[in-house]
């Protein structure tokens, strides 16, 4: 498991476009991706619905986990996912 | 006398067509246990969700706005979310029909998000959408859109989903809607259609289909059986052109095709150029060098006259990756803009470097000014001020933005050469209202009486001191606000991009007689409705 934590930057927050397209990128990964806010419980990613249920806005920080041993894997799904997160 | 409902009026055009009424939502049918064959009813249940999602995907090729492209994007991945998936076939397998699966299903999500009072409140309507839309198709009652294809209708409904107005022909003259707020759906998408709307209209579903409506969005209201002027469909239209205009109009910038869009309309400066977008998408601080470049490139887009760049305005709400924040409770009063550089003294001095750099490298340098966002006292006024012409600024000035600082303007004679008034705080911090929040939408209205004599107060003071004051906030795009404005002596008017045309086309039509008539007028009034109907009635008879 590769983790790492990223902040939204979109001004919603963690629904709508973003959410949309975070869910998207998990959901076309490989391996499970997994998110949280920092030091809370994890959802699975791929699920839009799930992730609004975290009910995060703009500003706050999530860790983001990705069931994998290659990190260069995990940082190529990073930065399309920390990508998800900002306006456009 | 006719019956006149209000609301919150979006957009400047007053129309006058016959009420259209969408049909309120049908009642979802009875949860029901049918035992049904588990394998068909899923099979009812994919074909359905597979005939929402094309229907999406059909309205979203049709749409020409990329905010509504956006918004039927989110509805189709959410409709097709693998959660919901399981557990609809979870319900199916415990006997439930596919109706009732979906809506048990949803109920999870809902349940989670009930009691939210913000924005996730708010996205309960979202998903309620779609699970109708779901079982709609289940029930083969899917209405396809109903909208007359010729003539004029004003819609009337509680609440427009996405793909009603998604699907709003040229016919669609104006929208009327019991629910939402100027930061809802469908004042959105109306604002960009350019269809003016009262959105938040309490009694509107009083409105019978058929019956003659007239909607001034500058007042925010909808009257039965007002007849529109023809002549006057703007209510500035018949006014004279002035020689000269009481103010400059510039435009408000925050990023490079801003600047190209804002030259093109014209723009005579730059009120505000908002340097915080420039580095939400960096984890470490740019180079001296790379934010010359930056800035550079936003200078050469931008229209000629005076560019105003403000500082960094973050906060831990919008928080950027380089600059150290802590977590607050409350963000808005919290560390944020000019009081960051306490924490951060090289990144606030180096990005003036760079802005200094980045005029002189364009031949700006006479143009370019700098200000400071969330400033308090005089005395933070004077630091940012020191150090901006110790860099080598000619003109400098802050944001008033929190009350405290109204009355120090006193002290900021040869401290500051200008200020600017960011009304959406200013409202903010005035009336203890988050600017986030819907449901106190009406207390942020900016033309809010305590509002419009804390404006006054503002130009009062710098006036008596040979300062120049300026309006960036969402004030300076109200084309009827800007002329109360210009009367209380505001020499710089820096709208949005969206309402520079009207703004500049109002302006050159005001006197400083009508301009003052205004300002007495509204200062009468008791309640922002009042204010709005005195100002225009000084103005058009």
């Amino acid at each position: 498991m590769i983790s790492k934590n990223m902040v939204v930057q979109a001004s919603v927050g963690l629904h709508a476009r973003p959410a949309a397209e975070f869910s998207q990128i998990a959901a076309a990964a490989t391996c499970e991706v997994l998110v949280g806010r920092v030091g809370a419980a994890q959802v699975k990613a791929n699920s839009p619905l799930r992730l609004l249920t975290l009910k995060i806005k703009q500003g706050e920080e999530i860790t983001v986990s990705i069931n994998t041993d290659d990190q260069k894997l995990a940082d190529s799904l990073f930065e399309k996912l920390s990508a998800a997160l900002i306006d456009k | 006398m006719s019956t006149i409902y209000r609301g919150i009026g979006i957009g400047n055009i007053s129309v006058q067509a016959e009420a259209f009424r969408i049909a309120p939502r049908k009642s979802l049918p009875e949860l029901a246990k049918t035992f049904p064959n588990v394998e068909t009813e899923m099979v009812r249940y994919q074909d359905a969700l597979a005939a929402f999602v094309r229907q999406l995907d059909a309205k979203s090729a049709q749409a020409n706005e990329n905010s509504v492209k956006e918004i039927l994007y989110a509805q189709s991945v959410m409709a097709q979310d693998p959660e919901l998936a399981d557990s609809v076939l979870q319900n199916i397998k415990e006997g439930w029909n596919a109706e009732s699966a979906v809506q048990l299903g949803m109920q999870k999500f809902t349940q989670e998000l009930l009691g939210a009072s913000d924005e996730f409140g708010e996205r309960i309507a979202d998903l309620k959408e779609i699970e109708y839309r779901i079982i709609q198709w289940l029930l083969n009652e899917v209405e396809e859109d109903k909208l007359p294809t010729s003539g004029e209708i004003i819609v009337v409904a509680e609440d427009l989903s996405p793909m009603e107005t998604a699907a709003f022909t040229e016919v669609v003259k104006g929208v009327v809607t019991e629910k939402g707020g100027p930061t809802s759906h469908t004042a959105i998408i109306c604002r960009q259609l350019g269809i003016p709307a009262i959105v938040a209209c309490a009694d509107a579903l009083r409105i019978n289909n058929g019956t003659s409506l007239l909607v001034n969005p500058t007042l925010g209201t909808v009257e039965v059986d007002g007849k529109l002027n023809t002549n006057q469909k703007l209510w500035w239209q018949d006014l004279q052109k002035v020689n000269s205009p009481m103010a400059k109009v510039f435009a408000n910038v925050g990023s490079v095709k801003d600047a190209e869009k804002v030259k093109s309309l014209n723009a005579q400066g730059v009120g505000l150029l908002r340097t915080e977008i420039f580095f939400l998408n960096t984890r470490t601080a740019p180079k001296l060098s790379e934010q010359t470049k930056i800035y550079s490139e936003v200078l050469a887009a931008c229209p000629d006259g005076e560019i105003v760049f403000r500082t960094i305005d973050a906060g831990s709400d919008k928080p950027i990756a380089f600059l150290n924040f802590a977590n607050e409770a409350n963000p808005a009063l919290g560390v944020r803009g000019q009081r960051l550089s306490k924490s951060n003294p090289e990144f606030f001095s180096e990005q003036l470097t760079a802005i200094f750099t980045a005029a002189k490298n364009t031949n700006r340098s006479d143009d370019v000014a700098v200000m400071a966002p969330m400033i308090a006292t005089a005395g933070e006024a004077s630091e940012f001020s020191k150090l901006a012409r110790k860099i080598g600024f000619k003109k400098v000035g802050i944001m008033v933005e929190i009350p405290a600082v109204i009355s120090e303007i006193d002290h900021l004679k040869d401290v500051v050469d200008f200020i600017s008034v960011g009304t959406n705080d200013l409202s903010q911090y005035l009336f203890a209202a988050d600017r986030q929040s819907a449901q106190l939408a009406t207390l942020l209205d900016p033309w809010q009486p305590a509002l419009l004599k804390a404006l006054k107060e503002i130009c009062d003071r710098a006036n008596q001191v040979g300062i120049k004051v300026g309006v960036c906030g969402e004030a300076a795009s109200d084309p009827l606000l800007c002329v109360f404005l210009m009367g209380i002596g505001v020499t710089t008017l820096s709208s949005g991009a969206g309402a520079l045309t009207s703004v500049q086309d109002v302006v050159s039509r005001i006197s400083p007689t009508a301009a003052q008539a205004a300002v007495k007028v509204a200062l009468a009034a008791k309640s922002a409705q009042e204010a709005k109907q005195f100002v225009l009635a000084s103005l058009v008879n």
